[in-house]
């Protein structure tokens, strides 16, 4: 099963810090688990969402993190990430590269069943990808998972709907292959293992460009994941039942419900019982974990937020695109005081473009940057901004420097973590206004429309949250589109520029095929990312859960956010 | 009556033609569109094609002129486009969310007009009674407090403390009798009610005032010359002239009850309007914006329209000719 | 002339504030027989209106307030009855009309119902046989187009139909007594004799007593039987029309007399009385009219007068007379 954790919507990235806080309990958080055997049968899981969720159901097709999450219960895709963020047989029990490194054989489970008990076959892949390339999902439909399938041969421009690329092979019924023009090592783990067979006995009988009309689209009652649609309330709730064919064997839990839930009122509903798991907030910890009914779950995320600066502003862009200028930013902010006062403690200062619990992660960079506002004021010193005679520093021009701080609504952690910045700049005789929080989709315009540098926006508070794969690609690389923070980074002659890219390149070329390899080089970039700040990392949050205590073997990983995972392992204490 | 109710409909083509333009133009000068956020993910190895794509594809990089005349055209046609946000035909967005909206204001529409006007009524024939001191003073209480914090209260008490009805939804999902009778109305009393609170104050109030200006008239004097009984002059008497002013009322509060539990919509996760439209402005979703603009603006047009027609069955005096 | 059909002894009624005490009946004697017009005369403020509805019991509580007395109607004390009892009274033994009908109307009920309720209430007729009955009523008070006007409301009526149907109501019941309280004051003069032979004509046929209460000495010179003059709450002269026009004792009624504008004699101007009606909340010790009487004396000022009979059915309430 595979969680699909997608790009976080729009919501997920301003709350970032309300949503995921971080910590030490690394790993999950698992309940003794009885012999198998033992464990009774049954019961109805009540899970939520902070918002209404998009209503078209077949994978792929609506790009709400929260239709994805209730869809990854229903369809598990090719492979799976576990606990470590290590690939895992899913669907597919194994494949191999081929010598050239450019074509995957995959061999489907011969246990992967349809919830209807026909077996999942090449055929259901194949459809797959077919609607993954096509027109109809490209164009009409949106495509925001076109990306899953651009690099298989064939598939770099939208195909006729039923189109197969010509890079994916049928070899029987149980075994496929698939291939890219160029050896590519993230390929696998940020594309092709998250590919969702489609039952091709139900949609491959119906044109594409009728899937989003179609009942299937509505509630699908087939599926392969361990619980499959059975009704949906648009708006508020979608009811699940367990696939007795599931491929790793029949989930204990009878029933799950999913609900949208007012997160005012979600504390409330998990003490009546209500709801069976959700995520609240660092504060409310304490009061969670004193209820009688309630466990909770505190664990780091994969994700972090960073104060970003807007590196050709018009007006300040020289100051903010000076390495040492950033440097001493970093060194002035008190990232675990944040950490303490924003997150309650359950989090961790971010040093570098991976948060700290991330397989790819590079402990060297732990420590790095502590507090110290005597480093910060000698590096702006160092670059001649002086401290005039009211007491704030001014450009190394004598001009006078006062820089805004944008923050988006909707998050009052936000607010609170923009006044502590402020006064860490404060400290150091940096005069930092914080605007009000405006929009998050007028933030992303005054982001994406600046190319002149003349937007109101200077420094600005945003967050990431990642997928399983570290490869930088997308976000990074100087070309990259959501490369917001670093413009005038990537595009001078800098050699760091350029080192930037050559290490993003090399850890996906053909040598990097080799583990050891890639997180040789991906711990470089790490290294060089934060040598460089491009943007000033902050905290990474944990995300904290409370659930019931009638509720057993909930494995929590870093790597989703909103569920737990491998949920066939799950069990419920018969009512009493 | 009926060419008036025909010329009053024909009358609101153009205000609606109005409105539409000028949300049109609002909703452009809001900085941002739906696709940007859309293609804000790090997963998107080419978001800037795609962008572009999307772009294109709906048509936003026309002249605003042009982009108008293709939704009104499509209007015309029956066709309000297809929702960015939610990948889905406005028009289906509406009818699932339209109707639970009209369910919740029209329940407490229903319980404020129960409740308040006899309240009112009994307040003004026992005026500074100790009934009407005690229950003036809490609607003023109810009516000063925002809907949202009684919202809160009534989950509190009678969902969380004493586990009567349930605290959001509509229905309750995965069980047998899920969608049943029962099963809405216990869905429906607590957002209703938490709807129906400030209202129900204010048209107590309202009634009250009314019917001690109307208690005082020469013709009621005139029905207890004529030896009628009490209940006889307060209902058939005072209330028929003091409700003249609350079908007035009535009408202007039917359009802003649809946009007026945007707040309770989302506590109570009942999936309405309010909501809908909410989204659609954050998420800078045009297509639904123009959709739930364009219903909200018939709502306030045709609530009008329907308070001057009651007012004419109400009130004699008043004839549209 | 046989037993007094209505016979009030003594009746006071105050208004009671906090702050004030206000005599506006003032101990007031008086009876009328079966048949008879009684025409009570007096300036406003003279308490004569506030007597009326006295009799009525429908002064506005909880003000005011009748404080001593009987009413006795047949040798029946109207208040010592309950509610109830006086409720079967109203509008069925006795009628009443008002000044003003335009107000004494509902406006928002058709004038058939008007009427018909007050039979449907003592008849216990059904309300079809009401209407019926309404139409003929309403036709009895001369108004020909009585089919369409019980469907009608009272604002689609003139001032003077207004007042037939108002009397028309009154009269549904054939009362025993027709209490009209300035019935004709707001009428235009053509109107007014109009209304007023059919007072007059309506009590010829049915045999009903009337006390008519006005400020008009032309409507007393044409209706009256009996008159009674009331002063700041008091009586100050009665007696039978003839007499008191004839022979008129006291210097207010004498005062009022030389008021009425005669046209033969070519006066322009009319003889005012000079002065104001004191304040009911604060009456002089001695004779109430002093301050404003021609004649006044020492001993005006000192001990109020009584009423004193000086002919046959004529009484005063003048140190003078």
């Amino acid at each position: 099963m595979k969680r699909r954790t997608a790009w976080m919507s729009a919501a997920a990235v301003v709350s970032l810090t309300t949503l995921l806080a971080g910590c030490s309990s690394i790993g999950g958080t698992q309940a003794s688990a009885p012999k198998r055997t033992a464990i009774p049968n049954g019961g109805t899981l009540v899970e939520t969402f902070p918002t209404a969720f998009g209503t078209n159901m077949i994978p792929f097709l609506d790009s709400s993190a929260y239709t994805a999450t209730a869809d990854s219960y229903a369809f598990d895709s090719l492979l799976n990430f576990n606990q470590k963020d290590q690939l895992v047989p899913d669907l597919v029990d194994k494949y191999a590269f081929s010598k050239s490194k450019t074509t995957i054989t995959f061999w489907l489970n011969p246990k992967a069943r349809w919830s209807n008990g026909t077996p999942v076959t090449s055929k259901d892949v194949q459809l797959s990808v077919d609607w993954l390339a096509s027109k109809t999902y490209n164009v009409t439909d949106q495509g925001a998972y076109g990306y899953l399938v651009q690099n298989i041969v064939g598939a770099s421009k939208p195909l006729p709907d039923g189109t197969t690329p010509s890079g994916f092979k049928i070899i029987n019924s149980h075994e496929f292959s698939i291939s890219m023009a160029q050896p590519d090592a993230a390929v696998l783990p940020s594309q092709w293992a998250g590919i969702i067979p489609l039952p091709s006995a139900v949609l491959g009988k119906m044109p594409m460009s009728a899937w989003k009309s179609s009942s299937f689209n509505k509630v699908p009652t087939i599926g392969s994941g361990p619980f499959v649609f059975k009704s949906l309330v648009p708006g508020q709730s979608i009811t699940q039942v367990r696939n007795p064919y599931y491929v790793f064997g029949a989930p204990h839990i009878q029933t799950v419900v999913w609900k949208v839930i007012s997160p005012n009122v979600v504390n409330g509903d998990l003490a009546s019982g209500q709801v069976d798991i959700a995520g609240i907030h660092p504060q409310d910890v304490q009061k969670m974990k004193a209820l009688p009914n309630l466990s909770v779950a505190i664990f780091p995320s994969n994700s972090f937020g960073y104060l970003g600066w807007r590196l050709n502003n018009a007006k300040y862009g020289s100051v903010f695109s000076n390495v040492k200028f950033r440097q001493a930013v970093e060194y002035a902010i008190n990232r675990p005081a944040l950490v303490k006062a924003i997150d309650k403690g359950y989090g961790k200062p971010e040093n570098g473009p991976l948060p700290p619990i991330n397989f790819w992660y590079n402990s060297k960079l732990n420590n790095t940057y502590a507090y110290s506002p005597a480093t910060a004021n000698k590096l702006l010193d160092s670059i001649g901004m002086k401290v005039g005679a009211n007491g704030w520093r001014t450009m190394p021009n004598g001009k006078p420097f006062s820089p805004t701080l944008t923050i988006s609504t909707g998050d009052s952690n936000i607010v609170t973590e923009s006044t502590f910045i402020a006064q860490f700049m404060k400290a150091v005789h940096i005069n930092l206004t914080v605007l009000p929080p405006i929009n998050f989709n007028t933030m992303l315009s005054q982001l994406n429309n600046d190319s002149k540098g003349t937007q109101p926006i200077q420094g600005f508070l945003l967050g990431w949250s990642l997928s399983d794969d570290p490869d930088p690609r997308g976000l990074w690389r100087s070309t990259d589109n959501l490369n917001i923070t670093s413009i005038d980074w990537t595009n001078t002659k800098d050699p760091a520029i350029v080192e930037n890219d050559r290490l993003i390149h090399l850890q996906h070329s053909a040598a990097a095929f080799n583990l050891a390899y890639r997180k040789k080089i991906i711990y470089q970039w790490q290294t060089l990312l934060n040598q460089q700040m491009p943007e000033n990392f902050l905290t990474m949050d944990d995300a904290i859960y409370a659930y019931n205590k009638n509720v057993h073997g909930l494995v929590f990983s870093a790597y989703t956010f909103g569920t737990p995972i491998d949920a066939w392992k799950w069990w419920m204490s018969p009512a009493k | 009556m009926a060419t008036y109710i025909i010329r009053r409909l024909l009358g609101l083509i153009p205000t609606l033609f109005v409105i539409t333009v000028i949300v049109f133009l609002l909703m452009h000068a809001m900085p941002g569109n739906a696709f940007e956020a859309l293609v804000f993910n790090p997963r998107l190895k080419n978001a800037a094609a795609i962008y572009n794509r999307l772009v294109q594809e709906n048509g936003l990089n026309q002249s605003l002129p042009v982009q108008y005349f293709d939704w009104i055209k499509n209007l015309l046609q029956g066709n309000l486009g297809i929702s960015y946000s939610l990948n889905m035909p406005v028009s289906e967005l509406i009818a699932t969310y339209l109707p639970n909206t009209l369910l919740l204001a029209v329940t407490a529409e229903i319980i404020i007009l129960v409740v308040s006007i006899p309240i009112g009524l009994y307040q003004a024939r026992n005026v500074n009674g100790p009934f009407d001191v005690l229950s003036s003073f809490i609607a003023v209480l109810f009516y000063s407090i925002p809907g949202f914090v009684f919202a809160l209260l009534l989950i509190y008490l009678l969902s969380f403390t004493f586990n009567l009805l349930p605290s959001s939804g509509t229905v309750t999902p995965g069980v047998p009798w899920s969608g049943d009778f029962a099963d809405r109305v216990s869905h429906l009393l607590l957002p209703a009610l938490a709807l129906s609170l400030p209202g129900l104050a204010y048209y107590t109030r309202l009634t009250r005032g009314n019917s001690l200006q109307v208690i005082v008239a020469d013709f009621v004097r005139t029905a207890r010359a004529k030896g009628l009984r009490g209940p006889r002059i307060l209902f058939r008497h005072v209330l028929r002239n003091a409700v003249i002013p609350i079908i007035a009322q009535f009408g202007l509060d039917l359009g802003g009850l649809f946009s007026g539990a945007v707040i309770l919509e989302q506590i109570f996760t009942w999936p309405g309007m309010g909501e809908l439209s909410i989204n659609a402005n954050l998420n800078r979703d045009y297509p639904l914006i123009l959709g739930t603009t364009l219903l909200f603006a018939i709502t306030v047009l045709i609530g009008n329209l329907l308070a001057d027609i009651l007012l004419a069955f109400a009130d004699p005096r008043i004839r549209y000719d | 002339m046989g037993g007094a059909l209505l016979e009030v002894r003594d009746l006071k009624t105050y208004f009671v504030s906090k702050q004030s005490t206000v005599k506006a009946v003032d101990g007031v004697d008086f009876s009328v027989s079966q048949g008879r017009v009684l025409c009570i005369v007096g300036e406003s403020g003279s308490g004569k209106s506030v007597t009326s509805l006295s009799l009525m019991r429908l002064v506005q509580g909880p003000q005011g307030r009748i404080v001593s007395g009987e009413v006795l109607l047949e040798g029946r004390d109207l208040l010592r009855m309950s509610e109830r009892q006086m409720s079967d009274v109203r509008g069925n033994e006795i009628g009443m009309i008002f000044q003003e009908p335009m107000s004494a109307l509902n406006p928002v009920m058709k004038i058939g119902d008007q009427i018909g309720e007050v039979l449907v209430r003592h008849r216990h007729i059904s309300r079809r046989e009401a209407r019926e009955k309404a139409v003929e009523l309403l036709r009895n008070v001369g108004l020909a187009r009585a089919d369409e006007m019980v469907h009608e409301y009272p604002h689609q009526l003139s001032g003077g139909m207004r007042q037939r149907a108002m009397i028309a109501m009154a009269m549904a019941c054939q009362p025993k007594l027709l209490l009209a309280d300035e019935p004709t004051t707001a009428l235009d003069v053509t109107i007014q004799a109009q209304v007023l032979d059919l007072m007059r004509a309506l009590q010829k046929e049915t045999g009903t007593a009337i006390i008519l209460v006005t400020h008009d000495l032309g409507v007393v010179a044409e209706m009256a039987d009996d008159v009674v003059v009331m002063y700041a709450g008091q009586i100050v002269e009665s007696g039978p029309a003839d007499e008191i026009f004839d022979r008129p004792l006291h210097p207010y009624t004498r005062a009022l007399m030389d008021s009425i504008p005669v046209i033969e004699e070519e006066r322009e101007r009319l003889r005012a009385i000079p002065g104001t009606v004191p304040s009911a909340a604060h009456f002089p010790e001695g004779c109430r009219f002093a301050d404003r009487c021609s004649l006044v004396e020492g001993r005006c000022r000192e001990r109020l007068p009584e009423l004193r009979e000086l002919g046959p059915g004529h009484s005063v309430r003048c140190h003078l007379a």
